[in-house]
């Protein structure tokens, strides 16, 4: 975003969905978001592997932030949700929440610009691990026909209702929560993109109009864009955290006991 | 006949916006009175929970009715 | 509820669990029961409309007794 866009006439506007296709680097299958996906992982992995590498008695600093993470993820998430048979999942979770994050913060990292997460794809792969997760847990801790049945049917219910009730459970056990999970996390990315294209492209365009009326207004834009950028730093915190609290309620179900 | 405006796309979308206005309105409401109650006598927030959950689900279903409307007709 | 921390459902520990799971069990409801009211009404050759409006209804009662019975008794 610089002088390029002042001088041209046709300013891509107003943004469109083609703006989330970005060209391809090398053949189709590495993009800008494959390379961000691999920055993440690498990321992640160098991060933990040097926290970890020696860890002391008495932290050093770096040693310092990832027991800090791993434990806001083991206290404040697995075993919120799970109980203490949550503990077991905290790495997954850790794990899990730091790459969200990542990947989410890319969407305003100067240069990268944009979240893998507006990707429909990426968080569909999240949401059917934690799906494919909860339906394994749950039927190898309790067998397959009382896990259907603590999922689908209600105790203390008169039998008639259970034919009104059994679609509902089905559909929102099954179906539901996988897609609502995947579903929350790419448009809240996808809408957070929109946003700043609209503030960051709307100024441009209302700085290159002939009226000087309009051209000072782009000052607001361009604000609300910078504002834009730190309201969505808190969006991208609060939606890894939201999918990972979710993950872990999902499997908390499958878990307990029936009545 | 002349058009003097014209909009592309689904109309269904605008209907279902000014469906949610409603809801968007009741469910500030449910949340308000419950934040308002439960600040007011603190011990009263876990009875309380239950109307609001019914409160919530009632408004809500509304605003879901919109969006389904807005897919299926 | 704060005075019995072992008997809860796992749904009901947290806000996000709940909200999630009343607009679940709400959507899920008005869209199954919606889906199978129209096909309903297209089967019995109603007027357009009758039988999703009904099949709703009776999707998002359904849901409101099941959001009572499982987040809340």
């Amino acid at each position: 975003m610089s002088g390029q866009f002042i001088a041209a006439e046709g300013l891509p506007w107003p943004p469109k969905v083609d703006d989330f296709y970005l060209p391809d680097l090398a053949g189709p299958w590495v993009t800008k978001f494959t390379l961000m996906i691999w920055l993440a992982v690498g990321l992640l992995i160098i991060f933990f592997m040097a926290t970890y590498r020696n860890p002391k008695l008495v932290p050093s600093k770096g040693q310092w932030y990832a027991e800090s993470i791993y434990g806001l993820v083991r206290d404040n998430i697995a075993r919120e949700q799970m109980g203490k048979d949550g503990i077991r999942f905290a790495p997954y979770f850790t794990v899990l929440f730091c790459f969200i994050v990542v990947t989410n913060l890319f969407g305003i990292t100067p240069g990268l610009q944009i979240s893998p997460n507006s990707h429909i794809a990426f968080p569909i792969v999240l949401a059917a691990i934690s799906y494919v997760m909860y339906l394994y847990i749950g039927v190898r801790k309790q067998g397959l026909g009382r896990y259907l049945k603590q999922s689908l049917i209600i105790p203390g219910v008169p039998w008639p209702m259970h034919v009104l009730l059994i679609p509902i459970e089905f559909l929102q056990t099954f179906i539901v929560r996988p897609v609502t999970l995947a579903v929350r996390l790419f448009a809240n990315m996808f809408a957070g993109h929109l946003i700043l294209l609209v503030f960051t492209v709307g100024g441009f365009v209302m700085l290159a109009s002939d009226n000087i009326f309009i051209q000072v207004t782009s000052v607001f834009s361009f604000l609300m864009a910078i504002l834009m950028a730190f309201f969505e730093v808190l969006v991208a915190l609060l939606q890894a955290y939201v999918f990972v609290t979710l993950t872990a309620n999902y499997i908390g179900t499958s878990l307990a006991d029936g009545h | 006949m002349d058009v003097i405006a014209a909009i592309e796309g689904s109309v269904n979308t605008i209907g279902y916006g000014l469906a949610a206005i409603g809801p968007g309105i009741g469910v500030a409401l449910v949340f308000a009175a419950y934040i308002q109650a439960s600040a007011r006598q603190p011990e009263s927030a876990g009875y309380n929970r239950t109307w609001l959950v019914l409160g919530f689900a009632l408004v809500e279903a509304l605003a879901l009715f919109g969006l389904v409307l807005a897919f299926a007709v | 509820m704060a005075d019995n921390p072992h008997r809860r459902s796992p749904d009901e520990n947290s806000s996000e669990g709940v909200a999630g799971a009343v607009l679940g069990y709400l959507l899920a409801g008005i869209v199954v029961w919606g889906f199978l009211g129209w096909l309903a009404g297209d089967f019995l050759g109603l007027p357009t409309g009758v039988g999703i409006a009904v099949g709703m209804m009776l999707g998002a009662a359904g849901a409101i007794y099941l959001i009572m019975k499982r987040l809340s008794a």
